[in-house]
């Protein structure tokens, strides 16, 4: 071993280029607020002054009431609850089938050949039309929800896991080869890591997805649930409970995809840059 | 000239590929070499003469047609932790911070962690990136990044250190100093050396024996012995004498090259 005295000359710490995050340009986001703050003000308008029928619209202020009100009254709490459960297992069950499926597509031949004309087929379908049969075979209750949840969120996430694995850099592969790494110290090392940022982009898709189906399932056939909720409204012309229903729907779609793009940052920091350098 | 047993000693070594029209086409074609321990070898040559190939089989990444090649006397069948590569570029884990890219290799080979680090540490120093240990890849320049690369091999302690145009990527500046640092490892480290390269005034500064690879098929054309003292400093490259060498290497050269153009006009 050498004296441990640096022998190459050391860089100087400014000359590492600095791509510390740099959050959106401040008029980005000051337009983004604007932008927000018209379309409720827009709704608001229209919904007074536009379409003044009760039963074809309501104006923002509406909903919101109904929205106090059954907050008030706690009954929005259990719907919310029952909605939530379901997608939660069914998006679950999807994650863990989905990325195990895709590894397997994605490092087995034997597997690959046979799954991947049926995962096209799926991936391509719109399987939320399945929801009738789900009621027949799993009954109006939990069980059907989680079904359909799980078929619609789960081909995203394989194929995503499938496409990450197969992407991983041929570079980093020789490195690990020409560091001797077992088939095992490959997969963990290099292939997964590779994949993460596709696994999260398969996660995001499978959200809005999986929203969807449990909006359709509730929908179809409930007892219970935002979608339940959404439908007896429209039975009974309740139009700012519908909405609000919907509005719902959105802002957990919205949180949730919040969620996933700041998993993607803390996973894949280096993709960010690379977008940010437009590479 | 009497030599004690090489480090590296190539015997008759060929290398083919099944080429579209079921013929075979010929990569490397016998090819003999023997480096004692310590030099410094510089390869250079046309593009496509298969050097990036040959040592691709030394360091085990690419499998032997025919021939041999041992290391110590013992033949070579694949990647071993007495063989380094440092690739041509990027091909650092975007995922892993300076300190984990240099720590792979001992991590792979099951290396207590502790040990593992401080050793990184004093590799990290060695190479100039002391206090960077914590950075991503993604947060350094060019120039920084290879010399991680570097340190990645070098935590191996490998006796060969093998290099595909590591330095290819980077401009003018960074290169010549990367050049003079990568000397200064050497004198220190004493390892043996095998450096492709497209610049033959890198090629003439950096070795003490300088490869010309023929091409179609690949094949050692000339082995030109480098004599210039030791160490040596930027300066050389100015003198008459280096000039005059790097001229008679880029007139072997070229006529190759202007071969492979004439091959390639009438193909097309």
């Amino acid at each position: 071993m050498p004296p441990s005295a640096s022998i190459m000359t050391s860089v100087g710490k400014d000359n590492a280029k600095s791509v510390k995050q740099s959050s959106l340009p401040n008029r980005t986001k000051r337009r983004a607020v604007y932008s927000i703050l018209l379309g409720l003000i827009l709704w608001e308008l229209i919904g007074r002054f536009v379409v003044t029928d009760p039963i074809l619209f309501a104006p923002l202020s509406k909903v919101l009431l109904a929205l106090w009100k059954t907050l008030y009254t706690g009954e929005i709490w259990r719907n919310i609850y029952v909605s939530a459960v379901e997608f939660v297992i069914g998006f679950t069950l999807a994650t863990v089938i989905g990325v195990l499926v895709g590894v397997l597509m994605a490092t087995n031949r034997l597997v690959q050949d046979y799954l991947d004309p049926w995962v096209y087929f799926f991936y391509c379908s719109p399987l939320v039309a399945l929801m009738p049969f789900y009621i027949m075979i799993f009954g109006v209750a939990l069980a059907s929800k989680v079904a359909i949840v799980f078929t619609v969120a789960v081909f995203p996430i394989l194929l995503n896991t499938f496409v990450g694995i197969r992407s991983a850099d041929p570079h980093l592969l020789e490195v690990g080869r020409s560091f001797n790494c077992s088939r095992r110290q490959t997969f963990v090392n290099i292939l997964l890591p590779s994949a993460l940022p596709f696994i999260v982009t398969g996660l995001q898709l499978g959200v809005g997805r999986g929203l969807t189906g449990v909006v359709v399932g509730e929908l179809f056939a409930s007892r219970e649930g935002v979608g339940y909720m959404i439908a007896t409204a429209s039975q009974s012309f309740d139009t700012p409970v519908l909405l609000m229903g919907v509005l719902l729907f959105s802002i957990a779609g919205v949180l949730l995809m919040a969620i996933f793009k700041y998993v993607e940052r803390r996973c894949a920091p280096w993709k960010q840059s690379q977008e940010a350098k437009g590479e | 000239m009497a030599m004690a047993t090489p480090k590296l000693e190539v015997t008759n070594l060929s290398k083919s590929y099944a080429a579209k029209d079921g013929g075979n086409t010929t990569v490397l074609d016998n090819i003999d070499l023997q480096v004692p321990t310590g030099q410094f070898v510089c390869i250079v040559g046309a593009s496509g003469c298969g050097k990036t190939t040959f040592v691709k089989m030394i360091d085990g990444l690419t499998s032997i047609t025919s021939g041999r090649i041992e290391v110590d006397g013992k033949a070579v069948t694949e990647p071993g932790p007495e063989r380094g590569f440092v690739f041509q570029n990027d091909s650092l884990f975007p995922w892993r911070t300076v300190r984990d890219n240099v720590l792979f290799g001992l991590e792979m080979q099951g290396k207590p962690r502790a040990d593992s680090i401080r050793d990184s540490q004093e590799m990290i120093k060695l190479v100039g990136l002391a206090g960077y240990g914590d950075y991503y890849p993604h947060e350094l320049s060019g120039g920084m990044r290879q010399r991680v690369n570097l340190a990645r091999a070098l935590a191996m302690d490998p006796d060969i250190l093998m290099m595909d145009e590591p330095f290819a990527a980077l401009d003018a500046q960074t290169r010549e100093i990367m050049q003079r640092e990568l000397l200064k490892i050497w004198e220190v480290r004493k390892k043996t050396v095998l450096f492709i390269t497209h610049q033959i005034d890198e090629a003439v500064y950096l070795a003490d024996r300088v490869l010309v690879f023929g091409a179609r098929p690949g094949r050692i054309k000339a082995d030109i012995p480098i004599d210039f003292a030791r160490p040596r400093s930027l300066h050389l490259k100015r003198t008459p004498e280096f000039i005059e060498l790097t001229d008679r290497i880029w007139n072997l050269i070229e006529e190759e090259v202007v071969r492979g153009m004439a091959d390639e006009t009438l193909t097309v």
